[in-house]
Formats: structure tokens, sequence, C-alpha cells
């Protein structure tokens, strides 16, 4: 197809052992592990990249690993993440890598070393497949490339930092005027018209600035060791199965395991929702558990301005040390007004820890605590 | 009275009972027993599920001119319950975190003395490891494994590992643990840097006048 000579040999099959061989590791598809440790030590970004039994983050349908060390990587250190949507009809993993795209389907492509050998016709094409996520790492992205209804979404600069990944593809780049309106649409985010999967897969940190609404299909997930940032005022995510979405100062979110209603009355405030709340927050406890270190629950934290705010759970980012808050809604119960203006008080000045943590954690001043809203579903009293 | 009131209430007493033999005080959730350098804690959360209530139990360590020093630089009211290191019982052995399920006021007794043993197997022996600030100074220092697990606030870790090479007049080491911990603090994107940097400032200026 061109001259360019891709840096990372990609996995074959070879001897009779049947076994895949993807350079540095062998791994066998049958049981859908490697049969040899990973020889990387991993991205301190990424924790479970060092889990050195994990193929392609333990998600091969969204993320190759042709060196054997990285997913959806390239022979560094330097590892990928996709956005990519499955379309229900697509039927490709990104198992079947080559360095310059695969053919009109799932994955776009990318060559670090050199971004003149992609073969960005291709890549177009693979989008118009349905299912689209192409890469590339060092800003050479055609600024002419807009997204059309042939797109489910365009590309994913990613940097090695979550900073990186945002700013430029996110708000400059993938969702300009144009992007913003395909985000918004169903559409795109749910796969093409009639695919009723789509996947919004994300290693790090997104975070989509001025976005009023995201609106996803059903069955949509959000996958992966993530957080979604939507901080544009008011903003509302609707639907889905979303595994964690943030909504900075104000906004609505629903987690992984349980589906946000959509309709129906909402949750009324006196001694039956107190109840139902302090349950709810013993659920979430153990899915916040999974995602983050465990502060402490019902924390009192003294303000700046003498006030004290009582928060469900205090949580902190195992990766990066950030602290938040977790505010627990059941059913549709809204989010005052009030406890906006705590919020964004508590994000922009912090304040001092002062009960319902363990010792370590007492009496600690903090500069900044951003709030993150979980939602449950009506809980069933006992 | 309801089911978690009654069990967190009956809870508490039973583990006052078992504890006060050893020196323990109450405080709320919190037992505390009095030792050279400062007091050795448990604290005891009760979380409330839809049949039951879970319980777990935290062990930490206070170094008492440690906090109060931090406290000061910190320009926070002391708080003689706060604690320089610790974690919860489960984590000490390298597990996940142990919740105890109660799910009738009959349970507490035998749930007590499941807790007061757990305690035992590893609570007295973390106690009896951080019983000096050198010690607790190489947690603090630490960036790994141990440091996360005992002290897990990475710019909180920072700032009192500063804090202890100061009560241990460890000047010499004072610009290369700023180093260290602010190339750890960068390498995460740890978003409270710049007030590492700030509290560093300060204290920097107590060694100069010290």
């Amino acid at each position: 197809m061109s001259d360019c000579v891709h840096p990372c040999p990609c996995g074959y099959y070879g001897d009779s052992t049947e076994l895949l061989y993807l350079r540095a590791r062998q791994y066998d598809p049958s049981m859908g592990r490697f049969l040899t440790q990973d020889t990387w030590d991993g991205n301190s970004t990424l924790p479970i990249t060092y889990n050195k039994w994990v193929y392609a983050n333990a998600n091969p349908i969204l993320y190759t690993d042709p060196s054997g060390h990285c997913f959806f990587g390239i022979d560094t250190a330097f590892c990928i993440a996709v956005l990519v949507g499955v379309p229900a009809i697509a039927g490709v993993t990104t198992a079947s890598w080559d360095y310059y795209v695969t053919q009109g389907h799932g994955v776009g492509g990318i060559n670090e070393f050199n971004p003149a050998c992609v073969d960005w016709g291709q890549v177009f094409g693979a989008g118009k497949s349905g299912s689209f996520g192409a890469i590339e790492p060092f800003a050479m992205m055609p600024a002419s490339v807009i997204l059309t209804p042939s797109y489910l979404l365009g590309y994913l600069r990613y940097g090695m930092t979550p900073g990186e990944v945002n700013e430029f593809f996110i708000n400059q780049v993938g969702l300009g005027n144009v992007h913003n309106q395909a985000m918004q649409n169903p559409y795109y985010v749910s796969g093409r018209a009639g695919g009723s999967i789509g996947t919004l897969a994300l290693s790090l940190h997104l975070t989509l600035t001025g976005l009023p609404t995201l609106t996803t299909g059903p069955g949509t997930q959000l996958s992966g060791y993530n957080t979604l940032v939507l901080s544009g005022a008011n903003v509302t995510a609707v639907g889905g199965d979303l595994s964690l979405i943030y909504t900075g100062t104000s906004g609505l979110a629903s987690s992984g395991l349980v589906m946000m209603s959509s309709g129906g009355g909402g949750e009324g405030r006196g001694p039956q929702n107190n109840l139902r709340g302090k349950i709810g927050e013993a659920q979430v406890r153990k899915m916040l558990e999974n995602k983050f270190t465990y502060l402490g629950n019902r924390v009192t934290v003294r303000l700046p301005n003498g006030k004290i705010r009582f928060v469900d759970h205090l949580v902190q980012d195992p990766v990066s040390g950030k602290i938040f808050a977790v505010e627990v809604k059941t059913g549709l119960s809204p989010i005052s007004g009030r406890q906006q203006s705590l919020d964004t008080l508590m994000a922009s000045q912090g304040g001092i820890l002062e009960r319902g943590v363990p010792p370590r954690y007492l009496n600690l001043r903090l500069s900044s605590i951003e709030t993150i809203y979980f939602r449950l579903p009506s809980v069933n009293l006992p | 009275m309801g089911m978690y009131t009654e069990v967190k209430k009956e809870m508490l007493s039973f583990l006052e009972g078992q504890f006060s033999p050893k020196e323990f005080y109450r405080s709320r959730q919190i037992f505390y027993r009095k030792v050279p350098i400062g007091k050795q804690m448990l604290h005891i959360s009760f979380l409330k599920e839809k049949d039951e209530i879970n319980i777990v139990v935290d062990v930490d360590i206070r170094h008492d001119e440690l906090e109060n020093l931090f406290s000061t630089l910190e320009k926070i009211p002391h708080n003689t319950l706060s604690a320089s290191i610790g974690t919860e019982l489960g984590k000490l052995s390298h597990e996940n975190t142990i919740m105890w399920a109660v799910n009738d006021i009959s349970n507490v007794p035998s749930i007590g003395i499941e807790i007061i043993s757990r305690v035992s197997d590893v609570g007295w022996s973390f106690f009896e490891e951080y019983s000096s600030l050198e010690k607790i100074f190489d947690v603090l220092m630490d960036d790994k494994e141990i440091g996360q697990t005992l002290c897990s606030i990475p710019h909180v870790r920072a700032k009192k590992a500063l804090t202890a090479a100061f009560l241990l007049q460890r000047r010499d080491f004072y610009n290369n643990i700023i180093e260290s911990k602010t190339k750890f603090l960068e390498s995460i994107s740890n978003p409270y840097l710049s007030e590492f940097l700030e509290f560093a400032f300060r204290l920097k200026n107590r060694f100069t006048k010290a």
C-alpha cells in the first residue's frame, strides 16, 4: 500500500501451538489470557496497565495490543485510547490490527512515527462503516475534517496526560460547533441508525466543556477507568447505562450499576426519603470503593464561610489524589440551589474535615473538593 | 429506636467493654489509648444497608508533635484525635476492605468478638511497628505501597513528611524531600501541588528561624 515501514510488527499465528505471538508475549485466544507476564511496567495514570496478565485493558473488543505491551498500542509505552462506537452489525474487533487502517471497519489508523503513512481515505471509510476511532498523537489532524452523519465520531487526539487528551481534541477539534451538535444526537453516540449499541470508551479523563446535553442511546456504556466531566451550565446526562458521569457544579448523573430514571415521579423530602438516601449511600459506597480510595461517609466539612456541609461520601481519585465529595440522589429528587452554591464554594475554596472520617483524615484542610452526584432509582424500603 | 441506632449503640458498648481493660477510652466512634508518642486509635464505621448494617474498622496512630505542628502550619484548629497514619483493617493484611454485616441485634456479641480477634491479629502489631517518629517518617516518605496505604492522600503525605523531617531535625534532607515529593505529585497530576509548595515554604521559614 505504501513504502511506509511500521515500527511495530503485528501479532501473527506462529507455530503449531496455535498461540498468537504478540512480540513480547504469547496470547492464548481460547483462554483470552497471556501466557507470560507483560514486561512493561505499566502507566501510572492507568492503573489497569499494572495488571500484567490482561490483554488490551481487558477489553479486546475495543483495544488491541500489537506489541504485547500496550493496548491499542504501538511499540512504545505510548499507549492509545480509542473512542469508538460499535454498530450492531460491525462484528469487528481490533484484533485484526494493521498499522494502516483496517478495511472499512471499526478502527482508524495510526502511525506514531510517520503520520504521513496513515491512509486517511481508509480512515474515513472506516468511519462511514459506522464505527470509528481514528487517532493521531502529534496534532497532525487535518483541520478540514468534520463530523458528518457518516461518522460516529471523528478523532481522539491522545497524549500522555489527561489535559492533553481533552483540551485540544474535544474543545477545539472534536467538538466544535458541528461536533458539539453531533454529540447531542443519539445517532452518533449510539452507533449507526438502527444500531443499538454504542460504546464510549475512554481511558483517561475526558472533559466536555459547555456541552448542554449528552444524550446516549440505549445500552450505551462508558467503560474503562475513566471520569467523564461535563462542566457546562445545567449539564444533564440522560438515559443510557453510564458507569460514571461527573457533572461538575450542577446537573444530574447516573452510575453504572443502575439505570437512571427517565420518567416517573421523583422522591419527596421527609423521613422516608432520608431512609432511602441512607440505604442508597451504602450501595454507592461499594461501587465507590472499586474506583476510588474511600475516605469516609456522612462527612462533616467546615466551609471557609464557617458553615457546615454534610457530604454523603468523601473519596479520592487513586491516580491523581484529587478529592471528591459524592452526593447520592434517589429517584428524581432535585439538586437544590443551595446545594449547588455549596458545591461551588467547596470546589473553589475547599474546607476542613471535621467528622465522619477515620482519624487519619480528620482535621485536614483541603483547598478544593469537587462534588460528584450519583443518581439512584427509587429504593424499596424495608 | 431503629435497628441501625440500636446496633450501633450495642456494638460500641460491647467493644468498649472489651477495649477498656487495655486502657482504651471512647470518644463517639473512636477508641483511643495514650502512648508516649501520642495515641493509638480504632475507628468504627457503621453503614446502613437494606437489611443489615455493615461495620468497618480502621486503625490509626497519632504522633502528637507531628499533628500539632502540622495543624499550626496549616492554620487549622488543633484536634486531639487527628491521626498521622492508619488504614482499614483489611488493608493491613493486604486484602480488600473487611466489612462485618449485622442483620440482627443478637449478632452483636459474636461479631464484636470477631472484630476484637481481627484487631488482635493485625491491629496490635501495627501499633507496635509504628511506635516511633522515624518509622512514621519512613511511611510518609514512601510513595508506593506502604505510603499509599497508611497515608493515602499524596499531598498530605508530602506535607507530613516535611513536618516529620523538621521534627527529626533532618534539615539536610529537606530540599531532597521537596524535590522528590514535587516530582511525584507532578507525575500523577496532583491538583494540590501548589498547596504543598506553599506549605514547604512556610515550613522552610521555620527552619530558617529555628
